[in-house]
């Protein structure tokens, strides 16, 4: 049982700095919701704020069609469309945009509308960055509404055409102008409409409402797993510098029972850590870890005893106390980056997506993921659990093996 | 010059580490290089961002409509719009975006459940009769998607749509065709109205003229980027940017620790006893640190241009961004390295106060192009790696004005980091 007041001892000098605690919770929260904000997209929890992007117009002639054009823009669910004074200069709006006042500027030019009556073609400038997600999406949605409303001119050609075979002396501008009207009013309820579903965590297959901190959090909980190795490392380095360490070898304490108390104390660390953070989650990110309680228990036991056994080798890799901040650092950007913790990996090529299943955090990720995206239980996230297990063995044994070395 | 001295000295120790140099060369370029395998390439004309190819399970359920027996496209035949569909989106155009197979619907939502698929599309029996104006209410084709996937499920989607919103364009004419000629008391036959029908459907498909032309202008003015930069290069420039500030804060509380370790080592009492006075030999280890910020800064610069062609912008931007750069992580690191009692709480330090205010200051890097990319414009700025972040964005776009601002806020922050550790260090040491 020595190993057990070793560990009590490493968790009285971990937490007898309460800043310590501070940024093992306070970390992962601010950069969960950061991260889940960017995940969530427009779909964020948030409802109350218009997250749209703000998209500047300027209007080179004021007709119905341009008008009934920004109307139907102004309901658009991704982008906010803000008119700007025509007059202001290409090079001012690009500077706008190059200093992220809007995401784009559409710029509806004179003889717009009769081009488009004449032609039933729509030209249009926009200034965005193409090589930015935030361009690419403003894109997309104004090329749609263009497309829509050039179908639209068309449609009313159409009418006119048609109506022109029956009677060639009626009022074809009226009826062009009605037939528009209601073409691009009838955008709004198109016929046939999208409706996406999702597996529900109850396995249910239930209307999909995402939720963004589902990958944003188990994503921070195994990065900050690891940052928070630097301080607790740190003990082990401390006790070999101020000779404790000695002392204690001149003990009847077994060296086993030294390793094992402080790899209790790290793992006792972080779980504690993991605790809160499912606290947090369940509580006020609404994510149901407890849908799959057991699963949510194991997973958190094999996901600390990995990153215990991690920091246990650096504690016994590193000399100096500034060393176990590059050795955790790395590792901890590197398994973060890489198992998909920033970029979800389904962004990334096959190839890194091969690479990520190397890393640690990657295996935190899927399995938490598994409970709260899929509905998973304890018995489908063994592959999660087998691979932690193995980066448990990965990491203690060559800890083991250091620390035998080194004292002999 | 004994200043002088005493920082060369410090400025050669650290050299001779091979952990000051991880700090302030290896760790900024392994995660500029990681990003750049992650994304796709190191330099070189061929970068691009690639877009995920999609494993995509069509349904078919389409019932087709009795009043629209027969389709042609292209010389081929079809019996509904729900085939014309699964047949277009099997066309080669789409072989770089989506593997597409067919199934039926239990399959569909269990391969997807298994994760062997990114969506299935599930289209419903009345989808022909809808899009002919022959359903009652509204028709939705389902897309059951794997939760934890966003960018592919969301492009199937969109192709989709696409395709739906032409084949829909028929019904839209044909209702606000026979709504107007209706108006103007105008009846179309059966066989008119067939008639129209084909004409709207054939129209409806890709016997258009070129779409609507959306001309782009790029955002840069002529003092920015002769070339626009890949999008791969803005990620390796916000990365190799932000690793660049993260890492500089850690070199310059590196070098103040010294200050401690030498306290601890006993040497500074040693030194103190010489005839150099303290003011001096502070002085000394100051500078070091910012001659070793100095050389950090550039060589990743020249490093990130040559290597991975990171276009930093201009130049005059630049140097102050990099002024400001130095001044702060440097008086950062002394104003740290005050208020700590001994290097016992480095890991307090490193891990807590350098990792979270750098991840927090560099945040922005990650949040481009996502809703919340105007609040962690702002929210960076309540850490000092913040406005350096904000300094460099400003410098790399051109944005000489914004330049100016953040590098000023970075000065005054200096300023107040060297006046309170300065004044901690001398009382400490007096």
């Amino acid at each position: 049982m020595k190993f057990l007041d070793i560990a009590i001892k490493d968790l009285y000098q971990i937490f007898k700095d309460w800043k310590t605690a501070i940024f093992l919770v306070a970390g992962p929260i601010i950069f969960t919701l950061m991260f889940g904000f960017m995940f969530g997209g427009f779909g964020s929890p948030d409802t109350t704020t218009d997250h749209r992007l703000p998209v500047w117009v300027s209007v080179g002639e004021d007709t119905p069609v341009t008008q009934s054009f920004l109307a139907y823009l102004e309901n658009s669910s991704v982008i906010r469309m803000t008119p700007v004074d025509p007059a202001r200069s290409i090079e001012e709006l690009q500077q706008a945009v190059n200093d992220e006042e809007a995401a784009g500027v559409l710029l509806i030019p004179e003889g717009f509308t009769a081009t488009l009556i004449e032609k039933a073609e729509t030209h249009l400038e926009i200034i965005l960055d193409e090589n930015t997600t935030t361009g690419i999406t403003v894109q997309q949605e104004i090329g749609t509404a263009a497309n829509r409303l050039q179908t639209a001119a068309r449609i009313a050609r159409t009418s006119v055409q048609t109506y022109q075979t029956f009677d060639d002396k009626g009022d074809s501008n009226q009826l062009y102008h009605d037939a528009f009207m209601r073409a691009l009013q009838a955008w709004e309820a198109p016929p046939v409409t999208a409706i996406e579903t999702r597996t529900a965590p109850t396995g249910s297959q239930a209307t999909s409402d995402e939720n963004a901190f589902a990958h944003s959090l188990p994503g921070m909980m195994a990065q900050f797993t690891i940052a928070g190795l630097i301080g607790a490392a740190e003990i082990i380095i401390q006790e070999r510098k101020s000779g404790a360490l000695e002392r204690l070898l001149g003990t009847a304490v077994p060296k086993f029972s030294i390793l094992a108390g402080h790899w209790l104390a790290v793992f006792g660390m972080i779980f504690l850590q993991f605790i809160v953070l499912v606290s947090f989650g369940q509580i006020f990110l609404r994510l149901d870890f407890l849908a799959a309680p057991w699963a949510t228990l194991i997973l958190s036991i094999a996901s600390c005893a990995y990153a215990a056994s991690l920091g246990l080798l650096i504690g016994i890799l590193a000399k100096m106390p500034e060393q176990s901040a590059i050795f955790t650092l790395i590792p901890m950007f590197i398994f973060s980056g890489l198992g998909g913790a920033w970029v979800p990996l389904e962004f990334l090529g096959e190839q890194v997506r091969q690479v990520a299943r190397f890393t640690p955090v990657y295996w935190v990720m899927t399995g938490f993921k598994d409970i709260l995206l899929r509905g998973t239980t304890l018995a489908d996230i063994w592959p999660s659990l087998l691979a932690l297990a193995g980066f448990f063995v990965l990491f203690f044994i060559p800890a083991v093996l250091i620390f035998y070395r080194k004292r002999t | 010059m004994k200043s002088l001295t005493i920082a060369l000295k410090d400025m050669g120790r650290s050299f001779r580490s091979y952990f000051a140099l991880a700090f302030m060369f290896g760790v900024p370029i392994l995660m500029t290089l990681m990003f750049a395998f992650l994304f796709g390439g190191i330099g070189g004309e061929e970068q691009a961002f690639t877009v995920p190819v999609t494993d995509v399970i069509l349904v078919n359920q389409d019932e087709g409509s009795p009043h629209l027996p027969n389709l042609e496209l292209d010389g081929q035949s079809y019996t509904s719009l729900g085939a014309m569909l699964v047949d277009l989106l099997g066309a080669e155009d789409f072989s770089e975006l989506m593997r597409i197979r067919l199934a039926e619907e239990a399959d569909a939502r269990s391969a997807v459940n298994a994760q062997e698929a990114g969506v299935a599309v599930i289209i419903p029996p009345d989808f022909t009769n809808a899009l002919i104006g022959q359903s009652e209410g509204q028709v939705a084709i389902e897309f059951y998607k794997d939760p934890e996937l966003s960018l592919g499920p969301q492009l199937t989607q969109s192709i989709v749509m696409g395709i739906v919103d032409y084949f829909s364009s028929g019904t839209i004419s044909l209702e606000t065709v026979m709504t107007v000629l209706g108006e103007h008391g105008i009846t179309l036959s059966q066989t008119e109205l067939l008639e129209l029908i084909q004409t709207l459907t054939r129209f409806s498909e890709f016997d258009q003229p070129e779409s609507s032309a959306l001309t782009i202008i790029l955002p840069t003015g002529p003092e920015v980027e002769a070339e626009p930069a890949s999008l791969v290069q803005n990620i390796l420039r916000g990365v190799m940017g932000g690793m660049m500030i993260f890492y500089a804060f850690f070199t310059g509380t590196s070098t103040a620790q010294s200050i401690l370790e030498e306290e601890e080592n006993g040497t500074l009492a040693r030194l103190f006893i010489s005839p150099t006075d303290t003011r001096t030999i502070l002085n000394g280890k100051f500078m070091a640190g910012f001659l070793i910020i100095i050389i950090q800064v550039n060589v990743l610069l020249f490093f990130a241009n040559l290597v991975f062609r990171i276009n930093w912008g201009p130049l005059l931007p630049l140097i102050l961004f990099s002024i400001g750069l130095v001044a702060l992580s440097g008086t950062f690191g002394i104003f740290i390295m005050s208020l700590v009692k001994g290097t016992k709480q480095a890991g307090v330090i490193y891990g807590g106060v350098l990792t979270f205010t750098g991840m927090l200051g560099i945040s922005s890097v990650f949040t481009g192009g996502t809703p919340v990319e105007s609040l962690f414009e702002v929210v960076p700025l309540i850490v000092p790696q913040g406005w350096a972040m904000n300094a460099l964005k400003a410098s790399w776009s051109g944005n000489l004005a914004n330049t100016l601002l953040y590098t000023g806020g970075m000065l005054i922050w200096a300023v107040f980091f060297l006046a309170i550790g300065t004044a901690r260090f001398k009382k400490r040491f007096a």
